[in-house]
């Protein structure tokens, strides 16, 4: 099931309604029905793959405790592997086995040998990298003794499968989302505004950007030998917009609908196109899985407390590490290596933690300096994401190629309202960039007339441009 | 929680009467030229060019309505070299609804001779592509649309299209001059450029049952089952027969197929015309399995129409003619020379 589709307009309220007025805030009751909620919101998809989900909950659930039990170094680690090797096991099969077993024939026939290896022919479990990163936090934070495991199954199970981020998060830390699986939650008027809002803002960018871009940008991408390099440059800056609509939006939804059920989820994203340097970025793009990687991968290997060679290798692990997260291609490590090569020159320097705080944050306009910085960033931010958005290298680099080589002949049409959408949508990100999401205190900013008006114009939009539907570019992931 | 879904619901009732609002938004000719000059419908902005600019030449003509089988079918150069003054006003796919927008729209410029529909093999289902761009909600409503999905979908495009044309009114209108000249260059019939392949030629025409392609159009007469569901399990096949009988019975009024609504249109469409004293009729135009094996199984099995006995229904008994590959844009249509051939030997029955 999708956020934007029919199915979930109904399913929403169905489950709204059974949590809030037959669970009768029975906190067990709530649970439950969150679990089953869950279980069908993804069996909507493929109900076989709800085996996977409960299997990881299963074996996380039992490894925490057992963890608990034991204070024995050796099994206490012991037990952490296992953790690691069943649910990176479950991805790499189901994401990585293929590419390896390609790679390998590719290796081995370039050093004159042949390797034939046996692919498989398997669907990639929807949101798997998502749960396996999220109940993979909780085993490790109890092996740190960072959390005390639950011995609540029915809330495990909840954390693990919630649907709101269930497939394409925000990845949500067990110290965070967990605990609230055993507050009392209720009816929170302020918040489920809040939550409505958000969610109304993640369907406008999602609906009206992201899917309105991908329209262009598939034209583009698919044809790019045919176009002149101003038009590949349009695609690309499209194909910026386009996956930070669909990406945002979708955790905007999520965040949106946790809160009408009394969940406060992690921001995902922090206006990442108004950073002054690729650091700052990172800060803002896909927190929950930039942060998961610092906290579970980069400061164990030592952060950048270590000398210049091995800050450049956890640079550079982080990063490749990330784009092979999104999927089995050369092009996400390409994507990644890039990301690298940007931020190494800041992490040297130490000037990566220079722009902590909200760019123009007393002031309504950035400075001629700022909005350099701001157009350099987003820049070179387009070039990588050529590599995210391209079928292979190959693709990649003919598209980089013509985009800087080719004519100068615009021989595609856009429609202009794309662009007063796109005008008006960074507007109201500028204005609203020092909340958690644009529209966030809309009712702080302006009275409840045009405020309503606001929203309709908003559901006008969603409504209107609803019919050209298009998957979330991160369920793939 | 009262607050909440109070404030929800008036948000959610004044954005569905806003939608409706907008979807009473009439466009100018220019916009729908806008809208489909650079696309499979382009017809559309032919049709509207010719309705404003040449309108004299629909007097006393016979305009074929319906959807790409006539716009690729019906070539009117042949038949106005005959003497048969014509024009072919067909635009890609299906609805009745669209046809009876430019019959009303040929009624207020011209006076023709005839009104010829196309006969479908079975009536038409939902609503055209096309209609939100020409209809408001409620011209739709007085023409015979009830509420169901088809028109909640309608309305739903409807704002998107309202919100285009409220930013293509700022900005500035462009000429459509070039649309002259297609006018002069060709007449009414337009084919696309495919060429059939002689597997899939030689496959329909040889074909002894219905195709899976095809077998739908009659599937009532199989006992509701797909030649591929023959090896479900007994159950599935019963559930599949009993899901399809009851959507029968759901015609007559359904919800989900709109196909009354269609018969409706239709029945509007003649009811016009007879009142203004201007021919109908129906003109079944073959597709490439008539000219097969299937002859008996294709002609006389078409599901009837609410609207067949109101009208004559203009078709050829032998179709041999039409059984070469050079005559075929695909296993629906016919190419420029099937459509010359075809034309030349309805000019008898016209």
């Amino acid at each position: 099931m999708i956020f934007n589709s029919f199915d979930f307009a109904v399913y929403l309220p169905i489950v709204f309604f059974l949590y809030w007025y037959v669970t009768n805030g029975n906190l067990k009751a709530q649970n439950l029905l969150i679990v089953l909620a869950s279980y069908v919101f993804y069996g909507w998809w493929d109900y076989r793959f709800l085996s996977l989900i409960a299997f990881s909950s299963v074996v996380d659930y039992t490894i925490g405790n057992t963890l608990h039990r034991t204070e024995k170094k050796s099994t206490r680690k012991m037990l952490l592997i296992a953790s690691l090797l069943v649910n990176l096991g479950l991805l790499g099969f189901f994401k990585y086995y293929n590419f390896f077993v390609a790679n390998f024939e590719s290796a081995f026939s370039f050093f004159g040998y042949k390797f034939e290896g046996y692919t498989l022919k398997i669907i990639l479990p929807v949101g798997i990298s998502f749960y396996t990163f999220q109940t993979l936090s909780y085993t490790i934070d109890v092996y740190r003794k960072k959390l005390e495991p639950t011995k609540d199954f029915i809330a495990f199970l909840a954390f693990v499968s919630f649907f709101p981020q269930l497939v394409a998060g925000p990845i949500e830390r067990a110290t965070n989302l967990l605990p609230q699986f055993f507050k009392k939650r209720n009816f929170d008027y302020t918040g489920a505004v809040i939550g409505t809002r958000q969610i109304l803002w993640g369907l406008f960018k999602k609906v009206v950007i992201a899917d309105q871009c991908a329209i262009y940008v598939n034209s583009i991408f698919d044809n790019s030998a045919y176009h002149g390099g101003i038009v590949l440059l349009l695609g690309a800056i499209l194909f910026a917009f386009q996956i930070y609509g669909d990406f945002s939006g979708y955790s905007d939804i999520a965040i949106g609908v946790a809160r009408l059920f009394g969940f406060k989820l992690m921001q995902n994203f922090a206006f990442p196109y108004f950073s002054r340097d690729i650091a700052e970025f990172w800060r803002r793009w896909h927190i929950s899985l930039s942060t998961w990687f610092r906290d579970y991968l980069y400061i164990p290997l030592g952060g950048s407390r270590v000398s210049q060679s091995k800050k450049i290798r956890n640079t550079f692990i982080i990063f490749l590490v990330s784009g092979f997260w999104h999927g089995a291609n050369w092009t996400f490590i390409i994507w990644g290596a890039l990301n690298a090569l940007y931020f190494l020159p800041l992490l040297l320097s130490q000037n990566n933690r220079k722009n902590l705080d909200t760019v123009a944050e007393n002031s309504i306009f950035p400075s001629f300096r700022e909005l350099g910085q701001m157009l350099l960033t987003f820049g070179i931010t387009v070039v990588a994401w050529i590599f995210f958005r391209a079928e292979n290298l190959e693709h990649s680099f003919s598209y980089l190629k013509n985009m800087l080589f080719g004519t100068n002949v615009l021989d595609i049409e856009i429609p202009y309202t794309l662009y007063i959408f796109l005008a008006f949508f960074l507007l109201i990100e500028w204005i609203g960039r020092k909340d958690q999401f644009a529209i966030e205190h809309l009712d702080i900013k302006i009275g409840r007339p045009i405020r309503w008006a606001f929203y309709i114009i908003l559901c006008f939009c969603i409504i209107g441009f609803v019919d050209n539907q298009q998957d979330f570019i991160y369920f793939q992931f | 929680m009262k607050r909440y879904l109070r404030d929800l619901l008036i948000i959610s009732v004044l954005t569905l009467v806003g939608c409706f609002l907008l979807s009473q938004k009439h466009y100018s000719d220019d916009f729908l030229i806008h809208k489909t000059i650079d696309t499979h419908y382009k017809k559309v902005a032919w049709n509207i060019t010719l309705l404003n600019e040449r309108s004299e030449v629909l007097n006393g003509s016979t305009v074929f309505l319906g959807s790409s089988i006539v716009q690729g079918g019906v070539n009117d150069s042949i038949l106005n070299a005959q003497g048969i003054k014509a024009v072919n006003m067909g635009v890609p796919h299906n609805g009745n609804e669209l046809g009876l927008y430019f019959q009303k729209r040929v009624l207020e410029k011209a006076n023709p001779k005839k009104i010829i529909y196309l006969k479908g093999k079975i009536p038409y289902k939902g609503l055209h592509k096309l209609t939100p761009l020409l209809y408001t909600s409620s011209e739709l409503f007085e023409i015979g649309q009830t509420f169901n999905l088809d028109y909640i979908n309608f309305v739903f495009k409807k704002v998107k299209l309202s919100l285009e044309y409220f930013f293509y009114q700022l900005g500035d209108q462009e000429d459509y001059g070039e649309l002259t000249e297609f006018l002069d260059q060709l007449n009414g019939q337009v084919n696309t450029e495919n060429v059939i392949s002689n597997v899939t030629y030689n496959d329909v025409l040889n074909q002894k049952g219905a195709s899976v392609n095809d077998e739908n159009f009659n599937l009532y007469l199989n006992g509701y089952l797909y030649q591929r569901e023959q090896q479900d399990s007994k159950n599935v096949q019963r559930l599949k027969i009993w899901k399809r009988k009851a959507v029968e019975m759901y015609f007559g009024n359904n919800f989900l197929f709109n196909q009354s609504n269609q018969e409706k249109f239709l029945a509007e469409a003649i009811e016009a015309c007879r009142s203004n004293k201007i021919g109908v009729e129906k003109l079944y135009i073959p597709i490439l399995i008539d000219v097969g094996q299937n002859k008996g199984y294709i002609r006389n099995n078409f599901r009837p129409s609410s609207t067949d006995e109101k009208v004559e229904l203009i078709q050829l008994e032998n179709l041999d003619f039409l059984r070469q590959i050079e005559y075929w844009e695909d296993r629906d249509h016919l190419n420029h020379l099937g459509a010359q051939e075809f034309t030349k030997k309805i000019v008898p029955l016209l």
